[in-house]
């Protein structure tokens, strides 16, 4: 019966099922090629690409969370897009194009490798690279990552890199913020502990 | 001959408490197996859920959207097949049913951005019940229009007029300030970006398996245990 108890609790073949998934995703996304387009023209971006990582994603707009508790001041975390294939930007937010304030991102990681970002985010995001939002009109703002945090501790870390870095606010110099979980995972929630933050500014403009 | 037996009796009782172990195995995870591969509920719709003051000041609701809800769960009269726009119980105008789908439907939620409204084809097709909701009542063009999807309105956002748009929404109707001035109330846990995918639904194929496999096993001992029986009652008759 003991062995009964240890496969349900533990559900080792969903383990293996997500190594399985680890080793489909442990090939490495090959990157995208750089967007080209016309000067950055403020507005709600409408894909996201970031070239080293190969991501090339539609947007999803995003408000706050409102399924998880307010915290003790009112407030509510950042959302997430319902579309794990896609990137969330934050619409009550800044724009890409607007020369002021952090256009905030985010986007899903999923074990199975099926989201927008994958488990090696972390690894391989990296000072220097290059973030691009392709506006409605076609044209392409480009950020050129200046920070980033990888594989912090999504529940003690990133309020307080959130905090001291402002990295919410839509009133300072214009900022791109991208975040995604990823690292350490907790097996009884079926989530990653982690998160994992990059910041990039305007380049080009 | 009885030495046999009383050598044979533990092993009998270890066989066949192994042989229950793994009956009541096989059985939780396959019971468990059936009960988290249920096919989509037929009587469940997708719905785009709206927060706040109903009629007045919705806005979408963050986090996942839609939501997977009960038929039940909708104002329409008991028994009568649920239809695309049928109000969800919530109180709001613009909570309403988007997709009858399992699957949950791609294309987000309308939402008000910057003041600016995006309307969908149910949307449009509940236009009077939403229209007090809609924070443009100076671009009533950007509601009329045809195209609901986001990139649509992304584009009337981004071309040259909308700046005028938004410069003229937010001069006009306070919800568009409020909208912009919502950046406070985002507080600063961390957003829920992570998860498992389909792993787990993958691995249900397996603990099916898996738990049939462990009856079997269950069975082989039992048989086993009936053939030794008889095999020995065959060696005391002899």
């Amino acid at each position: 019966m003991g062995a009964g108890g240890w496969f349900l609790v533990d559900r080792p073949l969903a383990r293996a099922g997500a190594a399985a998934a680890q080793e489909a995703q442990a090939a490495p996304r090959a990157p995208v090629p750089t967007v080209h387009g016309a000067a950055c023209t403020a507005g709600p971006p409408r894909r996201v690409v970031y070239p080293a990582l190969g991501v090339d994603a539609g947007v999803e707009r995003i408000g706050l969370d409102t399924v998880h508790p307010a915290d003790a001041k009112g407030r509510r975390r950042l959302g997430n897009p319902s579309d794990i294939t896609r990137v969330g930007w934050y619409a009550d937010g800044p724009r890409p194009g607007e020369g002021r304030g952090t256009v905030l991102l985010d986007g899903h990681t999923y074990r199975n490798g099926g989201a927008v970002f994958g488990e090696d985010f972390a690894t391989r995001a990296r000072a220097g690279q290059l973030v691009q939002t392709v506006q409605p009109d076609g044209s392409v703002c480009s950020y050129r990552v200046e920070r980033v945090w990888a594989a912090v501790d999504a529940a003690r870390d990133y309020p307080r890199i959130i905090t001291a870095e402002h990295l919410y606010d839509p009133h300072g110099p214009e900022r791109l913020f991208l975040a995604t979980c990823g690292g350490s995972w907790n097996a009884a929630a079926r989530n990653y502990e982690d998160i994992s933050v990059l910041v990039a500014v305007p380049a080009g403009r | 001959m009885t030495r046999t037996i009383h050598v044979a009796a533990p092993s009998r009782v270890a066989a066949l408490l192994v042989a229950a172990s793994f009956a009541a195995t096989g059985a939780c995870v396959l019971a468990a197996s059936s009960a988290a591969a249920t096919p989509g509920d037929p009587h469940k719709v997708w719905v785009c859920k709206y927060v706040h003051k109903p009629g007045e000041d919705e806005v979408l609701k963050g986090g996942k959207n839609p939501i997977h809800v009960d038929e039940a769960a909708l104002t329409n009269d008991r028994g009568v097949e649920p239809q695309l726009g049928d109000s969800f119980s919530d109180g709001q105008f613009r909570s309403v049913v988007v997709s009858l789908d399992e699957e949950a439907p791609t294309t987000a939620c309308p939402t008000d951005a910057n003041g600016v409204r995006v309307a969908t084809a149910v949307e449009t097709a509940t236009a009077t019940a939403t229209a007090t909701a809609t924070p443009t009542p100076s671009t009533p063009a950007t509601t009329a229009g045809p195209t609901p999807t986001v990139d649509a309105a992304a584009t009337e956002l981004g071309s040259p007029p909308a700046p005028v748009a938004l410069g003229a929404a937010a001069a006009a109707d306070p919800p568009a300030t409020a909208a912009l001035e919502a950046a406070p109330a985002l507080g600063d846990a961390a957003p829920h970006t992570g998860g498992e995918g389909q792993v787990a639904a993958e691995s249900r194929t397996g603990d099916v398996l898996v738990g049939a496999g462990l009856i079997a096993a269950a069975g082989a001992l039992g048989g086993a245990e009936v053939l030794r029986r008889r095999r020995r009652r065959a060696s005391e008759v002899d």
